[in-house]
């Protein structure tokens, strides 16, 4: 077990540099560099700037300098917030963007597993509790997140006034982005739950439990329901990672001081030890979060740990 | 098979927007770049059945033009997707061992570098023009496909019928592409269902922060962007455009759905 952990983790490290590489690569092969900006600097000062950040030097070197700071912990300087290095900018934001996320992903957990575990359990007797939170479903998954968080402030922020329209400042100012991020992927996992649930109650030894006499209820939950859990762990591991690094668009619409609105700012100005820093942090999540999928297969699955 | 409704009403939908989108010279009451200053920012009447915008355009003219764009993004870029992943994907899976191992590695680094950054470069580097974004979402959605393909591939590569074709002499491209290939027809088929919504909806969402098209295209997610600068006094502006984007990829995903029960690729969700 702990090796297959090791393992793993050392397996992160490849694919994090090669992440860095590429990143670091694509970003100086695109025209334009950070300090071009609309207004041409005098060329000795433009200078002084591109010596104070290394970027007169060779591209190899620029590369090699950010590597080794990288190892130590030093994402770099901020080019665009003067001042504040990428370490200070991601202290600030991405604690925003946690909580967001965090609050957004339990959201969807609950109520996508919760309506895919009634829709299915209510296929044979009310079909149409399963149409309607099915119908729900496919809305879910198809309604864009920026009309949804249109509509909601349009609805309840301007019209009835229950929530503020933006900013971040307290509790009720995380319910309407929090909604607009969950909404499809909670929609997405009921769909999911559903059709594994269905599945699974189609086993042989879900008609043994009928046939020994257990209630649905009984079977439902304590039979069906741990072979229908995999597919949505599986799910959930790049979800949560893709939540809590932010996301722009609900950042942008509700004015959030959260990561993913520096982030996408970072790319349009530049701003590359910024861009980097991001693009690692999401890469990093993202590694462990496929990493924690394995271990919790683990756990709910006698059948892959006798493997 | 029993009917399908929401099958139905996906393919209707779809044909009645497709028909819209090609016809749009035709069908829309207005030219879409054409201003009027004594008529801006109406609500929906008579004259202009969508209201018009703040600078007098008709909305409902620039919606049915936005149609051509939104629709032949989200089909010209699921189609590409779907060819280098289905290329990709089954060549990893058929011949496995550490090409596959290779492959898959390069997925995985691909997973992990944010779509979003990827899109902006390369938009940066081509334009934001229709063929920045067409490329740029495509780059980006074949590696799920590859996914999916791979997976199929390393089960049908064990079925019995395949090691008969191979048992009588068949070369491994003809393999691939005669025998495996056609089996994956169904997944194929649901998959470009379920991408093409995901596309329409990916180039809304840029458009929509500015990140999209640049003017003087106006797909829906353009349109939605200059209606929600308004909408706190004009909500017709976004409610509509942002409906529309709903509606056609909810009809993408009931077709997809229907098609899916149908054909049954349990791996798609």
């Amino acid at each position: 077990m702990l090796r297959f952990i090791l393992k793993r983790l050392l397996w992160g490290i490849p694919v994090l540099w090669s992440v860095a590489t590429i990143t670091f690569i694509i970003m100086h092969i695109v025209p334009g560099g950070p300090f071009d900006a609309e207004k041409q600097l005098p060329p000795e000062i433009k200078a002084n700037i591109e010596e104070k950040y290394h970027l007169d030097k060779p591209f190899l070197t620029q590369y090699l300098l950010y590597m080794g700071n990288l190892l130590k912990g030093d994402l770099g300087p901020s080019y665009k917030y003067l001042g504040r290095s990428v370490n200070d900018v991601i202290a600030d934001t991405f604690p925003v963007s946690i909580q967001l996320g965090v609050i957004a992903f339990i959201l969807s957990l609950v109520l996508g597993t919760g309506s895919g575990l009634l829709s299915a359990a209510s296929r044979e007797k009310g079909i149409w509790m399963d149409k309607t939170s099915m119908f729900m479903a496919i809305s879910g998954v198809s309604i864009p997140h920026f009309v949804l968080a249109a509509l909601l402030i349009l609805v309840l922020s301007q019209t009835f006034h229950l929530f503020p329209p933006a900013l971040w400042e307290g509790w009720e100012y995380t319910i309407l982005p929090a909604i607009s991020l969950a909404a499809a992927p909670a929609a997405y996992m009921a769909r999911l739950m559903r059709s594994t649930l269905s599945d699974v109650l189609r086993e042989d030894y879900i008609r043994t439990c009928h046939a020994k006499g257990l209630s649905t209820r009984i079977i439902l939950f304590k039979h069906a329901l741990k072979n229908a859990v995999p597919p949505l762990i599986t799910f959930s591991g790049p979800l949560f990672a893709g939540l809590i690094t932010g996301s722009f668009i609900i950042e942008y619409i509700f004015s959030i001081p959260g990561m993913g609105k520096y982030f996408v700012t970072a790319v349009i100005n530049r701003d590359y030890p910024l861009i980097m820093g991001v693009t690692l942090i999401y890469a990093v999540l993202i590694v462990l979060a496929n990493l924690v999928v394995d271990l919790l297969y683990f756990v709910v699955d006698p059948r892959v740990r006798r493997k | 098979m029993k009917k399908n409704y929401s099958i139905l009403f996906g393919l209707a939908f779809l044909i009645l927007a497709t028909v819209t989108a090609l016809l749009a010279p035709w069908i829309a009451p207005y030219p879409y770049d054409q201003q009027d200053m004594s008529a801006i920012l109406q609500s929906p009447n008579s004259d202009h059945l969508l209201g018009t915008d703040s600078l007098g355009r008709d909305l409902l003219s620039r919606m049915i033009y936005g149609a051509r764009v939104s629709l032949s993004i989200g089909l010209s870029t699921s189609l590409v997707a779907l060819v280098i992943g289905t290329l990709y994907g089954g060549i990893a899976g058929y011949q496995g061992g550490w090409v596959d191992h290779g492959m898959m590695r390069i997925v995985d680094v691909l997973f992990a570098i944010p779509d979003l950054l990827l899109i902006i470069l390369i938009t940066v580097v081509i334009g934001r023009g229709f063929w920045g974004i067409f490329l740029a979402l495509s780059l980006i959605s074949w590696v799920g496909v590859a996914r999916l393909v791979r997976g199929e591939v390393l089960r049908l590569k064990e079925m019995p019928y395949i090691e008969a074709a191979r048992g009588i002499g068949a070369g491994n491209w003809r393999i691939l592409f005669r025998h495996i290939l056609p089996g994956l027809g169904g997944l194929l088929i649901v998959t470009l269902t379920f991408r093409i919504p995901a596309a329409i909806l990916a180039e809304s969402t840029l458009s929509f922060v500015g990140l999209g098209l640049a003017p003087p295209f106006s797909s829906w997610g353009v349109l939605a962007n200059d209606g929600w600068t308004a909408m706190r006094f004009f909500p017709h502006l976004m409610v509509f455009p942002g409906g529309a984007i709903f509606i056609i990829v909810l009809a993408c995903n009931l077709v997809g759905d229907g098609l899916r029960d149908i054909w049954e690729p349990k791996t798609i969700v």
